[in-house]
């Protein structure tokens, strides 16, 4: 079965967007299954449940739970996967002497889900953790850029940690919508202005980014020269 | 209290002090670039009087500038004198006690305000998430330390430029073919 897991960043920027029922074409596209965490669905249900910002778009992400668009996994090896993934990339950089925890439970969580379901892909919007499986060393470079201060790196837990996110896929909010795009799922939102469709791509791709979707003003760009030429 | 930590709190307090000796005009700007000077701390070690100071001197600035004439600075003076000397005597519980009563004493300052002083606050709690992202601290985590929604830090970091400042790794034509082959 095809499996795609979902930091909660990505459902946030779709949400912010009133966007997140382009998941359920989606998922249909796609002929599998779309899986949250049960962290990552305490981050986008639980939290913003109990105070009064965003708590309309919690719920409008707890009905896709209850719709199965969205499935919760959650099993023994994520739960003894994550703590120990999570120790091992913070201790990865070092500054003054002191580890530097760069990232949190949730978003171990995805890289332990997505180990034990082979999964195709993981969608994740912020940088750190993408860049963490992609290229850990441009992460050495943003501490040692902005924190004017040395930075170590203990080889064995970034070798350990590479291993075993070394065949993860990883996709943002950005690539969901240029796809949602690319099949027509957006049409409804065509209007008779000039050059629509270009402008209904351009709407969509700067409201994820608006929305805290790492994408830069020049990638946007080259996926709109892509999906218009 | 790790050494370095209190190096920088207290070097950041007695410029705080010597900025309000004198109530002045640009005394907003320059508290605010001065809520920088800890967040360094902040990101390495993520310890709860780093992020507090941030947050509290980051709020203060904010308060004057729109409420300068109403804060009594020589009541915040004497507040930070004794947040300095509990600090410097190593009575870490203390110190914290001392910053917590200037959050108090700020939030407590008038009834009208309490709406504001609360957005304040927050504000600045999302303002120093967003300092420790732009340091290479993740979402969630920065979410964490300071206390707040990852709703409300992607919100705002959406409308900063801190993610045109990095290249990535990789190229978005590649990163499309990715997405493209997933949905076929």
């Amino acid at each position: 079965m095809k499996s795609l897991i979902f930091d909660a960043g990505p459902v946030i920027s779709l949400a912010m967007n009133n966007l997140l029922w382009v998941l359920e074409p989606l998922k249909k596209k796609f002929n599998g299954k779309f899986y949250i965490t049960e962290a990552v669905r305490k981050e986008l249900v639980d939290r913003p449940l109990e105070t009064k910002k965003f708590k309309f778009e919690a719920i409008q992400v707890q009905r896709l739970i209850e719709n199965g668009v969205l499935d919760i996994i959650d099993n023994n090896f994520i739960r003894e996967k994550t703590p120990s993934l999570l120790n091992t990339a913070n201790e990865i950089f070092k500054a003054y002497n002191n580890y530097i925890k760069i990232v949190h439970y949730a978003e171990m969580s995805v890289i332990a889900a997505a180990t034990t379901l082979s999964a195709d892909a993981v969608v994740i919007d912020e940088k750190t953790t993408r860049f963490l499986i992609e290229n850990p060393k441009m992460i050495v470079e943003i501490l040692k850029k902005t924190l004017h201060t040395p930075i170590s790196i203990n080889e064995n837990n970034l070798k350990e940690f590479n291993n075993t996110v070394r065949n993860i896929k990883t996709i943002r909010s950005i690539e969901l919508v240029t796809i949602a795009y690319e099949h027509g799922l957006l049409d409804n939102y065509i209007t008779k202005i000039p050059d629509a469709r270009k402008n209904l791509l351009e709407s969509v791709l700067w409201g994820v980014k608006l929305n805290g979707c790492a994408v830069s003003k020049e990638e946007i760009e080259q996926i709109i020269r892509l999906e218009t030429k | 209290m790790h050494d370095i930590i209190k190096r920088d709190i207290l070097a950041v307090l007695n410029e705080l002090v010597e900025i309000l000796k004198v109530k002045e005009e640009g005394d907003s700007s320059e508290i605010k670039e001065l809520s920088n000077h800890v967040i360094h701390n902040a990101s390495i070690f993520q310890d709860e009087d780093s992020i507090s100071v941030a947050i509290l001197i980051y709020a203060l600035s904010k308060i004057i500038e729109r409420k300068q004439r109403d804060l009594d600075y020589n009541k915040i003076l004497s507040m930070l004198d004794s947040c300095i000397s509990n600090l410097k005597n190593n009575q870490d519980d203390l110190f914290r006690k001392s910053i917590k009563n200037i959050f108090n004493f700020i939030r407590t300052m008038d009834e009208k305000l309490k709406m504001y002083i609360y957005e304040v606050i927050n504000q600045a709690q999302i303002k120093k998430g967003c300092k420790l992202c732009e340091h290479g601290i993740s979402v969630a985590r920065a979410s964490e330390v300071l206390g707040i929604s990852q709703w409300e830090l992607m919100h705002y970091i959406g409308k900063t430029t801190l993610i045109d400042q990095f290249s990535e790794p990789v190229n978005v034509a590649k990163r499309l073919k990715i997405a493209r082959s997933l949905f076929q």
